[in-house]
């Protein structure tokens, strides 16, 4: 399980936090929300590649606020690969990983096998977001970490490598918290959906999004708006600004 | 037609200025080769004391400049990364060394590491005297040149991606071996290219060295020292010899400033 309390993370003069939510354990959860409101710093300060300035960061229940990127069992995949330019793209599949047969297997697993030996200058978008999956995924980390990591895949390879990467984290267990844009991709693949908006992460956000309103009503514990989201009815407290 | 005047009198002032500059730089050496090029050449076969004194700056640099690579891409990789305290201090100190007159830097190593001195002592005590030896010359080849392997290094270090970095760590790296695995391999030419110009420099070191050292004599010391005993028309060919050296390491800097495949999948 990944859990942020009033997490707290900076990107030069971009501040994020504080925030707080949790990532179940071996569930696969999509984060939604605009462009530059802080999703990939979130995902970056899970992954140690950012300091936290403040909250506490908790993985698998230990506290891992500021232990550094290697002890935390954690894969990253950027948008972009972020690929290591000076080695060809089985260098950079290979170099988490001292066991280059997982890495093979992986590679064919998600058609990156005829990428092996590429320059990464020669390998487009897509397929260096290919290499920097099976990159992460070779180390065998059991939180995987992805931003926006089919963006630039085709639509058919996209959902193809969705639905393998899918099938693999329901193999291992793997902890899988998953930034994108695309709603439909995110409810195709993921099984619990946090929406980010002006700092704050939550469900509620996510659920109100995709809800049709029922009705407002009130019962011991308050009042409540009750919506209807993807055909089933969900009870949601009010809060403040919510329209009467 | 005013305005046409106008940008035709900016061409020919920049053209021009930038003519003038060029002359004066380039004139002082074209004229040094014109009347003794060839004799410094023949020179090398024949003037033993010549061979010996580039022998010796030659290898000292060599020395010092790995010495300094040693010692310096850690400092350069703090400081592209900003992980020391005190940043503007440790650049002062950096460019302090190029701001101030060799020969001043070389009286300050003196006073601090002379005979005279607490520091001298106990260097002399392990048989190791700044003054009249090959010490002294590294010393002052070191204190003078190595601020430039440092600024450059730490430019060519700051090129590459922190995040680069931070992604090899979750790959099971520690900080160390991802920048060894990772920051080296891509910083690789601008730390070679900063290397040659700390060699450069401390080859061509004069001041600092002089005060220090005066024999043995490095290739500097010697061209002055024929200019005192021989006159302009002895100090030539060594000077013309020293200037033709001087190409070896700007050819080998024009060559890593090519574009190369790497740097395109740097950029890429």
């Amino acid at each position: 399980m990944i859990e942020l309390h009033d997490v707290v993370v900076s990107a030069g003069e971009f501040r994020v936090g504080p925030v707080s939510f949790t990532v179940d354990a071996g569930g696969w959860t999509t984060l939604t929300g605009p462009a530059g409101a802080g999703k990939t710093t979130l995902l970056e300060a899970i992954a140690g590649v950012r300091r936290v300035d403040g909250g506490r960061l908790l993985l698998r229940g230990r506290d891992l606020t500021h232990a550094a990127p290697d002890e935390r069992g954690v894969g990253i995949v950027y948008q972009h690969g972020l690929l290591f330019p000076h080695l060809n793209a089985t260098g950079n599949m290979t170099y988490g990983t001292r066991d280059s047969a997982s890495a093979t297997a992986l590679a064919e697993r998600f058609g990156a096998a005829p990428l092996a030996g590429r320059s990464v200058s020669t390998l487009s978008g897509g397929e260096r977001q290919l290499v920097a999956l099976v990159r992460a995924l070779a180390r065998q980390p059991d939180v995987l970490l992805l931003d926006e990591p089919f963006g630039a895949l085709d639509p058919a390879r996209r959902s193809a490598t969705g639905i393998e990467l899918q099938t693999l984290q329901r193999e291992t267990g793997m902890t899988v918290l998953h930034v994108t844009h695309d709603r439909a991709e995110a409810s195709a693949l993921g099984s619990r959906h946090l929406a980010m908006q002006a700092g704050v992460v939550n469900e509620r956000i996510e659920t109100m999004r995709r809800a049709r309103l029922v009705r407002r009503a009130a019962d011991a514990e308050g009042e409540y708006l009750e919506v209807e989201v993807d055909g089933g009815l969900v009870r949601v407290p009010v809060q403040e600004g919510d329209a009467s | 037609m005013t305005r046409r005047r106008t940008h035709v009198m900016a061409t020919v002032l920049t053209i021009g200025a930038s003519c003038l500059l060029l002359a004066l730089l380039l004139w002082p050496m074209v004229a040094l080769q014109w009347r003794a090029g060839l004799t410094g050449v023949r020179l090398l076969a024949s003037d033993a004391e010549l061979r010996s004194a580039l022998a010796l700056t030659a290898s000292t640099a060599t020395i010092v400049t790995l010495v300094t690579v040693l010692l310096g891409t850690p400092l350069a990789w703090l400081l592209a990364r900003n992980r020391i305290p005190a940043p503007a201090l440790v650049n002062a100190a950096l460019e302090l060394p190029l701001l101030v007159p060799h020969p001043v830097v070389g009286i300050a190593l003196l006073l601090a590491f002379g005979r005279a001195s607490a520091a001298g002592q106990a260097l002399a005590s392990i048989g190791v005297a700044l003054t009249g030896s090959r010490w002294g010359i590294a010393a002052a080849m070191l204190v003078v040149s190595a601020p430039l392997y440092v600024s450059a290094a730490r430019e060519a270090i700051s090129r590459v991606d922190p995040r680069q970095e931070m992604v090899a760590r979750t790959l099971g790296d520690s900080m160390s071996r991802a920048v060894w695995r990772v920051t080296l391999p891509q910083a690789r030419r601008g730390l070679l290219a900063a290397g040659i110009v700390m060699w450069a420099r401390a080859v061509s070191e004069f001041g600092a060295i002089v005060i220090l050292t005066y024999n043995p004599r490095v290739a500097s010391v010697l061209s002055y020292d024929r200019f005192t005993t021989n006159g302009l028309d002895g100090a030539l060919p060594v000077a013309a010899v020293l200037v033709l050296l001087a190409l070896v390491p700007l050819a080998l800097l024009r060559g890593l400033r090519a574009p190369s495949s790497a740097d395109a999948d740097a950029n890429a």
